[in-house]
């Protein structure tokens, strides 16, 4: 005898009052609640929006206190008195917010509830569904399907043929069918939510433990520390060459870094990582980010001793505005065609003297106009190898130009063609530097050329590679350095969120290609009365009637 | 026959198929569950990697007749400077409670530290000044590798030995690194082993005269 009882109703109620008052109940009752899914579906919409239109403190400066203050001063000026209860609200840190970060994890709670409140009854509909329904289920209305039907076993074969899982059982002289196909494909339901809880667990997980840090790193130079000290992961990236290649027009085309891993004292990772394709190291990828292109290796000895005393690449990352000058002879042949980079000032110019031809030099600068409609350049002849001294600059100087205006040097002509920018920073702790100092560096018709100060008032011009001693320091340009931006990068959510992917695709899947479908019929004097469930009607009969009409089929052949 | 049974599906819409199993199983092991998975995602997160460390190096305990405080050993003013044995870059080790008699600088540093770089010249001359008066310099490396700390010794010519903190266990407990207090740290030490001045970056001219009369002073 086939089971044919409902599954037991458990009550949902058990009595009135404060007695009764069961707080677990109200929260199982909020966690399964479409309305409350959906209410905090839209609110996290809602937030997550905010959190898209509101500026959202940067991650790199989240924990450097220094950089945090500057930020939210920063957003002060804009919100004005908006700003610090905005702040107050995490309106700055939506994604990071205990209210976001809480109603995820309800959400969550609520999925997770939902879906392990729904296993038992749909455990019951795939390994003990219900084999039998009434007669009065079977016949009513145009949901019924009725033929003539001699026997019940060709029908049976017929379904078993459709890949249907058919139950007889005989009742005062009639046979009862259940057939059920793709039992299991009710779980699929239970995939997707299981992706779906994966998907916001990975959320969480990224929310709490992924991490980010972004490093900019001189090839060639000392490993660079990518965490704290006192943080388990510290490490150090050197980097032994970063690449950046460019078409024609100057578009990057490709970024590239060799570059090895330490941690602990011990190599622990090396290789190659480019834009698309990090390297990996227990979890972290080390993404190329970045490439900059205008660093200065500057090395500073004891000029007696020799001893290393300053060792550091310069990241110039600064503009600074540079006369570009062209002089040419009288045949018109170029004899300079350079930035003038700045070693000294007079009066309020900076510049740098030039020897033009094989006796003469100037001293030519660069400052901006009075009347700020552009700039100037200033230039003055060495007389007696001084530049003029006393009276009025007006007095003194050679020549003033604009930018694109030409002079008549006397067998020469000397071409203001305007500023350009050169890469520059400024500099502290160069021993031997007036204080604070700037480094400029120039790529001319005779190579690179760092020019840093001010030293007593002046700079140093060097060459790459040819030592310059000055007051008990030798200083060397070592040469041009690229910087290869790193961001080393750990989540571990993301590993979930691909799970959940997977899991999503294969519950979407199960859902489409594997269609459940359940009938339920009755044989009995000759005539048969089929009613299914899974998939509109028409399609359920007319699957009903082409399984009738093979069996009539077989019955033909057999008589 | 109406009484008899119909398939449920028809009975009810799916949202009215919840089924109170109690507070246990209707609540708290759904709710359990996940935050088993994500505490489980993030212990495997947090475990994940380390490197086997050497046995026998890093902070040890300090013996009681080498703690002239009284109080347990600590990384800060007038108390007795926490002991550890750490190795050299030529495999040699070192204990800090064996240079008791001696006045010592321990300085924490590394190559990627341009405040470190920029005091090497001035800690070698402190040292290579006051060594005939006994003064020991150590210099310890934090979690780097050998090969730059070897380019590093080469370049800035260090006459003062130099031990290797690999997996900054000596740092964590001179509380080197912290978010105000990275390197370079530096610690001075009077001949009966207790701290007596701690610097926090640059060491300054000033800085070194202070420490080494607290603790040259003493030697005597």
């Amino acid at each position: 005898m086939a089971d044919t009882s409902l599954p037991r109703r458990r009550a949902t109620s058990s009595g009135n009052g404060w007695q009764n008052f069961d707080p677990f109940r109200l929260i199982w009752r909020g966690l399964t609640s479409v309305r409350f899914a959906l209410g905090l579906i839209g609110l996290l919409a809602i937030f997550a929006a905010l959190g898209l239109a509101i500026p959202q403190l940067p991650t790199e400066m989240r924990e450097n206190p220094m950089f945090r203050t500057a930020w939210f001063e920063e957003q002060h000026d804009r919100f004005g008195v908006l700003a610090p209860p905005m702040e107050r609200l995490g309106l700055f840190e939506v994604f990071r917010s205990v209210w976001f970060v809480s109603g995820l994890a309800l959400l969550v709670a609520s999925v997770c509830v939902c879906t392990a409140n729904r296993l038992p009854p749909i455990w019951r509909n795939v390994f003990h569904p219900q084999t039998r329904v009434s007669d009065d289920y079977l016949t009513r209305g145009d949901a019924s399907v009725k033929f003539e039907a001699p026997d019940a076993e060709p029908i049976a074969e017929g379904l078993r043929k459709r890949r249907y899982n058919v139950r007889t059982t005989q009742d005062n002289g009639a046979t009862y069918i259940f057939a059920d196909r793709y039992p299991w494909a009710q779980f699929a339901t239970f995939i997707s939510h299981l992706a779906l809880i994966l998907f916001l667990a990975g959320g969480l997980v990224t929310l709490i433990s992924a991490r980010e840090e972004q490093v900019l790193v001189a090839e060639g130079e000392t490993p660079f520390p990518v965490f704290a000290l006192n943080d388990p992961d510290h490490m150090q990236i050197y980097v032994e060459r970063a690449v950046g290649e460019f078409d024609a027009t100057g578009f990057p085309l490709d970024y590239r870094t060799f570059f090895t891993v330490y941690r602990d004292g011990e190599e622990v990772a090396s290789g190659v990582s480019t834009v698309n394709e990090p390297l990996n190291y227990n979890g972290y990828n080390f993404h190329q980010t970045g490439f900059f292109p205008d660093g200065a290796a500057l090395q500073v000895r004891d000029a007696e001793t020799g001893r290393l005393v300053y060792d550091e690449v310069l990241a110039l990352i600064n503009t600074a505005a540079t006369p570009r000058v062209v002089v040419r002879d009288a045949n018109g042949a170029v004899i300079l065609d350079d930035a003038l980079v700045p070693t000294d000032t007079i009066g309020n110019t900076w510049g740098t003297s030039v020897r033009l031809g094989e006796e003469r030099r100037f001293w030519i600068g660069a400052r901006p106009s009075q009347d700020e409609t552009g700039w100037r350049l200033v230039i003055f002849e060495f007389t007696g190898g001084e530049v003029p001294a006393g009276g009025s600059e007006t007095e003194r100087v050679s020549a003033i130009l604009t930018e694109g205006e030409q002079l008549d040097l006397g067998g020469m002509t000397l071409n203001f063609a305007g500023m350009i920018g050169l890469p520059s920073s400024n500099v502290s702790g160069v021993p031997g530097l007036d204080g604070d100092g700037v480094a400029e560096l120039s790529r001319g018709r005779e190579g690179e050329v760092l020019t840093v100060g001010p030293f007593g008032g002046r700079a140093l011009a060097l060459a790459p590679g040819e030592p310059t001693v000055l007051d008990g320091y030798e200083y060397t340009f070592l040469g041009q350095r690229n910087f290869s931006g790193i961001t080393v990068r750990r989540d571990p959510g993301a590993v979930v969120i691909w799970v959940a992917t997977g899991v999503f695709m294969l519950g979407l899947a199960l859902t489409f290609y594997t269609p459940r479908r359940r009938l339920w019929g009755k044989i009995s004097a000759g005539q048969a009365a089929f009613r299914g469930l899974g998939g509109r009607h028409l399609a359920i009969e007319k699957e009903i009637r082409e399984v009738a009409a093979q069996a009539r089929h077989v019955d033909e052949r057999a008589s | 026959m109406s009484n008899d049974p119909m398939p449920s599906e028809l009975e009810s819409r799916p949202q009215s198929r919840r089924e109170w199993s109690g507070w246990l199983r209707s609540v708290v092991l759904p709710l359990g569950l996940v935050v088993a998975i994500v505490a489980g995602l993030l212990y495997l997160q947090a475990n994940r990697g380390g490197l086997a460390h050497e046995e026998g190096i890093g902070n040890v305990e300090l013996p009681a007749g080498l703690n002239p405080t009284g109080q347990t050993p600590n990384a800060s003013e007038d108390r007795a400077a926490p002991d550890f044995i750490l190795r050299a870059p030529d495999g040699e080790t070192m204990r800090l409670s064996d240079l008791q008699g001696q006045p010592v600088i321990v300085n924490f540093w590394a190559t990627w530290c341009s405040t470190c770089r920029a005091e090497t010249p001035d800690l070698i001359q402190a040292y290579e000044t006051h060594r005939e008066a006994g003064l020991i310099m150590l210099g310890v490396n934090l979690r780097e590798s050998s090969g730059p700390i070897e380019t590093f010794i080469e370049e800035f010519g260090l006459s003062y030995p130099v031990l290797l903190d690999r997996n900054g266990q000596v740092a964590a407990a001179w509380r080197i690194g912290g978010p105000n207090q990275g390197v370079p740290a530096t610690y001075f030490i009077d001949p009966e082993g207790v701290i007596r001045k701690v610097v926090f970056g640059y060491v300054t001219q000033t800085h070194m005269t202070e420490g080494l009369a607290l603790i040259m002073a003493e030697e005597g």
